[in-house]
């Protein structure tokens, strides 16, 4: 699960000054649909993700913006087929959208607001840079047991509501190299500044 | 983790006792209670033997059981749609692996959404989902909004709506199994019809 602070520090594998940072609101994250995915129609549902990987924090999305069509195709679409089928299109929304679903008023003994989504720049050997990951924030617990259990179906529930029809890869908006350049310059002042860590 | 276990599906399920209402009641007249003579009219008795075979008329009476006798079991109309819904919830659990630990949740949670699901009727539902820690979802939905009903095998469901605005974790609603279902959700459930 993510902590509180989790979101805004990097979690490269190389450390700070690779990849792109934390992930921003207004970034589009997508979502990669496989034969073995489960969906209805062409909309994700409560199946399509993983509760074991939310919790974890592992559920792997790609951040639209900072990648490119063929390393998706490669990296994503293509390695992916060998365990989970046939590619068939893509899913996307906003992470802020993502990161604003909150359950209220229930269960009674919950904060007034709980917001039930993080999002990380999770990085791993063997992944691309633009990869990430979403997980439960560990405040969206509640003590009883089998009201945390329904309390995370909803948060599932309204996470697989965020996310756009699945559409084909031709009709994303792929990362640029300038764009990919500009974002890691980003990066690289972002550790300058706060250095010495 | 344990293996899928088969969870005895109510003969209900195939809808062989999905008798019509009016023929249940019949049906229970006809089995006992004492019979009620029925006073006819002259003039109409008159008109009897004109066209008849005369006699006296007598009807059972409805609604006879003693106080002691066992409640009437008030039979339902079924739709396949709810059979449908019925059996998938069954086969999710026959399907799904469940932890160990959590296995009686999860034997009562299909338990009871199938006793809801007889009871309300509830008609099939895009999404049935039974997770490793014993809690049952269903869910129904349209393009801009839906509904969902969640057993977590304790005794308790909650149901919410969603609508554009308003997610599925906003305020849920908390009831027993033996409560009737709100109003307001059965209400937007009415919308989901597959």
């Amino acid at each position: 699960m993510i902590a509180e602070r989790d979101e805004e520090t990097t979690h490269h594998f190389r450390g700070k000054w690779f990849g792109f940072g934390p992930v921003r609101n207004d970034e589009s994250l997508i979502f990669a649909v496989f034969e073995t995915t489960a969906i209805s129609g062409r909309r994700l549902n409560i199946k399509s993700f993983d509760r074991k990987k939310l919790i974890a924090a592992e559920q792997s999305i790609a951040r639209q913006a900072l990648v490119k069509k063929t390393v998706f195709e490669n990296g994503v679409a293509r390695r992916g087929e060998a365990v989970k089928g046939k590619f068939l299109g893509l899913a996307t929304a906003k992470a802020g959208a993502i990161r604003g679903i909150f359950s209220e008023g229930w269960p009674e003994v919950a904060p007034k607001k709980l917001f039930g989504f993080g999002i990380l720049d999770l990085v791993e050997d063997g992944d691309f840079d633009g990869h990430g990951t979403i997980g439960f924030l560990i405040k969206a617990t509640v003590p009883n047991k089998r009201e945390l259990g329904a309390l995370r179906e909803f948060f599932i529930l309204d996470l697989a509501d965020k996310f756009s029809e699945i559409h084909s890869i031709e009709e994303c908006a792929w990362a640029s190299s300038v764009g990919i350049g500009v974002a890691r310059f980003g990066t690289i002042w972002r550790a300058l500044i706060s250095y010495p860590p | 983790m344990t293996a899928p276990q088969l969870i005895d599906a109510d003969q209900r399920s195939t809808g062989e006792s999905a008798v019509p209402k009016w023929l249940a009641e019949i049906s229970r007249s006809a089995t006992g209670g004492p019979r009620s003579e029925i006073r006819i009219p002259d003039r109409f008795l008159a008109l009897w033997s004109q066209s008849g075979t005369g006699g006296s008329f007598y009807l059972n009476a409805f609604s006879s059981a003693s106080a002691t006798a066992e409640p009437a079991i008030v039979a339902q109309v079924r739709t396949i749609s709810s059979l449908r819904l019925e059996r998938r919830v069954s086969l999710e659990r026959q399907s799904s692996p469940i932890d160990d630990d959590s296995l009686i949740y999860a034997d009562n949670a299909v338990r009871d959404a199938l006793q809801v699901i007889r009871r309300c009727n509830l008609s099939d539902a895009e999404n049935v989902l039974l997770s490793e820690d014993g809690i049952l979802s269903i869910q129904w939905r349209n393009l801009t909004s839906g509904a969902a009903m969640v057993f977590t095998g304790d005794g308790k469901i909650a149901a919410s709506v969603a609508t554009p605005g308003k997610l599925y974790s906003q305020k849920p609603l908390q009831f027993r199994v033996t409560d009737p279902l709100p109003q307001d959700f059965l209400k937007a459930l009415e919308q989901f019809q597959v």
